[in-house]
């Protein structure tokens, strides 16, 4: 400042200098914050969005338990985000998110990676040894890099309520699939006689497997006879018989939830927490709905299998703490609080699933026991799973939208499969 | 021998001379070193975030960097050589051409009508240029989400005005074909980049003096003739920075493909960056992707460069 007359004048100089020091000031405070909201001893998981509270639940009782304090976060819902924002955490080796929750892809690809803790010395082989047999095949052939929350699937669900009117069972193969559907499109012109769910790179993915499993193909081949009658049916039933409409291609889960809500489909597929979904107070189709096994194609009533498990970063600086919170999330009474009676999803340990009050409450158990042979993981052995399962939706994704022939579709997937499974 | 010497004596001297005079107050750098001084920091913060990562990516785009397979190996341009046997870098890229061509066009037509209006209009300019600012202030991404609802196949409000109107009698799956996922695609982004266009029209407008209008309109030129004569010859400048930025928002478009359609149905909307985005990290090719990352940068640069030329040469012209 200079002082003149008495009175002091800001000259151009002390502003910037002023400036320099606020800016100095501020970029120094930002570099110090952090985020993840995790201190030296809380652990940060990061999972599902949590609208119904389950997941801030189940890390509420944890520290009631423990006296541990946790935090969680939310990924994005969407499955392609979700993998980019774990990637980019995981890819930068950042070290404040302790716990993910994995699917059979993720899992796979950051094990490729390095990312994630090897969990089999961490846990005994007791403990393993709980989980129920398709989980332990699991285990076999990928190793253990998380612990599994459930054990779920698709499975083909429809109106009990227009099917009974019309005097209809649910079919059991296509060509019943096909006639059924057609008879339900002309006397209900409002709703999807079938409408399976083929969002891009995510259930494209699901729809395409199951369909080839049906079709008696290979997804690691795509351009065997099997396959490419899949694919021809998974046109047919949009360009042909016109039973299907063509936005399955934008049909996310929440979609195919809201339009089996709206009534707006009569037959439609979705995973194992659909009784949940679709059977939860205030939902309209309450009572009106039921799920069966896949209409067989030349290869059967095939379905899929999946999972999601805790999964422990590699970068994180508490992994004795993050193991031994998964361990603590995996055992009956969490999975029953937390998975059974508000996720309504079917647990992933044996002496769960064999518990009549969970098989009364969740149907899906009796209907993971009896289709066991007909419902398989989808390409989890390879070292990115994420990458060769989305080829097999892409393929899929080519037909729905009409963009290439299913031979053409086939021949494309093949050739891409081929070089992913030779690397 | 003497010569030699005393001659090397001589060019140190001067070079010492040289440098003591750069370094006085009477030189340039010694009068203003403190400018110099005060905008380093800023030119170090900028080339490092800028010219580091540009490196970094040139040297990813040489290997063949794959974080799921743990490969980082020197390969030479052989990412490259793949990406020309690649049906998905050609379909990623001719739908990025065709999507720059025509929004960049739609945009300047668009936009150029919409400062045309705002400058004739008295009443309520101002608050046109607000109205007109607001599809530029929302975020891309949350555009592209936006549209996603407003084509959505259940209860979109576009189906809804067509099907009262009885242009169509059901709805249209508008994500769901090729064809009118792609117009959705190009409409949504010529709604958000037009605002812009408009304003630094309005503004190129803006400078071009009435009495010229007067002066053609008493030689009896139409409104048509006044715009070809008057108006385009003393805005061109203007309209080719606008032609220039909107050529490399364009050909770098991202947010709207992530917000409304993630390239799909199958491939048809997908774009390069989206496709290097996915290469990098859904499919961990980070070498690959780097490829795809400098072929862009390329093809902006060829683009925007030729535009950027013609607008130095159109000014030199003036002068």
């Amino acid at each position: 400042m200079s002082e003149q007359m008495g009175q002091r004048t800001f000259s151009r100089r002390h502003v910037l200098k002023g400036l320099g020091v606020a800016a100095a000031g501020l970029t120094l405070g930002a570099c110090g914050g952090n985020s993840g909201g995790s201190g030296s001893k809380e652990l940060t998981i990061i999972g599902w969005s949590d609208p119904d509270g389950a997941f801030k639940g189940l890390i509420e009782r944890y520290r009631k338990e423990t006296g541990k304090k946790a935090t969680y976060l939310e990924s994005p819902p969407a499955y392609p985000d979700q993998v980019a924002k774990y990637t980019n955490y995981l890819k930068s080796g950042y070290d404040k998110i302790d716990v993910y929750l994995l699917d059979d892809f993720t899992v796979g690809n950051f094990k490729s990676a390095g990312w994630i803790v090897n969990l089999e010395p961490e846990i005994s082989k007791k403990k393993l040894d709980t989980f129920a047999p398709q989980i332990q095949e699991y285990f076999r052939r990928t190793g253990v890099y998380r612990l599994p929350i459930f054990l779920g699937g698709g499975a083909f669900y429809y109106r009990t309520d227009i099917l009974d009117k019309e005097g209809m069972k649910p079919p059991k193969t296509w060509d019943e699939l096909v006639s059924m559907s057609k008879e339900l499109k002309a006397k209900y012109p409002g709703k999807s006689p079938w409408a399976p769910m083929a969002s891009k790179n995510s259930q494209d993915v699901n729809y395409t497997f199951q369909t080839i499993l049906q079709g008696g193909g290979d997804p690691k081949v795509l351009n065997d006879k099997g396959s490419i009658a899949a694919l021809q049916f998974m046109h047919d039933i949009i360009y042909k018989y016109k039973i299907t409409p063509k936005a399955i291609t934008t049909y996310e889960t929440t979609d195919a939830a809201a339009l089996a809500k709206q009534g707006k489909q009569i037959m439609w597929w979705y995973f194992e927490d659909g009784p949940g979904m679709f059977g939860g107070k205030g939902s309209p189709i309450k009572g009106k709905f039921d799920f069966a096994p896949w209409p067989a194609g030349p290869g059967g009533p095939k379905g899929m299998v999946h999972t999601w498990g805790w999964g422990v970063s590699e970068f994180s600086k508490r992994k004795d703490q993050a193991i031994e919170f998964i361990k603590w999330a995996t055992e009956p009474k969490q999975l029953g609080d937390f998975m059974v009676d508000i996720q309504k999803r079917t647990p992933p340990l044996t002496e769960m699933q064999k518990d009549p009050e969970i098989q009364k409450k969740l149907p899906f158990v009796t209907y993971l026991h009896e289709q066991a042979n007909n419902l398989e993981f989808r390409i989890i052995d390879v070292p990115n799973p994420l990458e060769t399962n989305t080829t097999i939706g892409q393929t899929g994704a080519y037909v729905l939208t009409g963009e290439k022939s299913p031979e053409e579709a086939a021949n494309w997937g093949h050739d891409q499969m081929k070089q992913l499974l030779h690397k | 021998m003497s010569g030699n010497t005393e001659s090397k004596r001589r060019g140190n001297s001067e070079v010492a001379h040289r440098r003591k005079y750069l370094l006085s107050r009477h030189s340039f750098l010694g009068r203003y070193w403190y400018v110099y001084a005060l905008v380093l920091p800023a030119v170090l913060y900028r080339l490092l975030w800028t010219a580091w990562p540009l490196i970094q990516t040139v040297y990813l785009s040489l290997t063949d960097t794959n974080f799921i397979y743990g490969t980082s190996q020197f390969i030479g341009f052989q990412n490259y050589v793949d990406l020309m046997a690649d049906d998905q870098f050609w379909n990623s890229i001719t739908f990025t051409l065709i999507y720059a061509a025509i929004v960049v066009v739609s945009t300047l037509v668009l936009g150029m009508a919409l400062a045309l209006l705002l400058n004739r209009i008295l009443v309520g300019r101002s608050l046109g240029r607000v109205v007109l600012l607001v599809p530029w202030v929302i975020p891309t991404v949350l555009a592209g989400i936006m549209w996603k609802i407003l084509a959505s196949s259940v209860g979109s409000p576009i189906n809804d005005v067509l099907l009262r109107l009885g242009l169509i009698d059901q709805s249209i799956a508008w994500l769901s074909n090729s064809t009118t996922a792609q117009i959705i695609v190009l409409a949504a982004s010529v709604w958000k980049y037009t605002p812009f266009a408009a304003l630094l029209l309005l503004a190129g407008l803006g400078t071009v003096p009435q009495d010229l209008y007067e002066a053609a309109q008493l030689d009896g030129a139409n409104a048509l003739q006044r715009f070809r004569h008057v108006t385009l010859p003393l805005i061109t400048p203007v309209v080719l920075i606008v032609l220039i930025f909107q050529t490399m928002e364009a050909l770098r478009v991202f947010d709207v493909i992530y917000g409304l359609t993630k390239g799909g149905p199958g491939d048809a909307t997908q774009v390069l960056s989206y496709y290097a985005y996915q290469s990098m990290f859904f499919y961990g090719k980070s070498g690959y992707g780097s490829a795809q990352a400098v072929i862009m940068l390329l093809l902006t640069i060829a683009i925007s460069g030729t535009l950027a030329l013609l607008l130095y040469r159109r000014m030199s012209a003036e002068e």
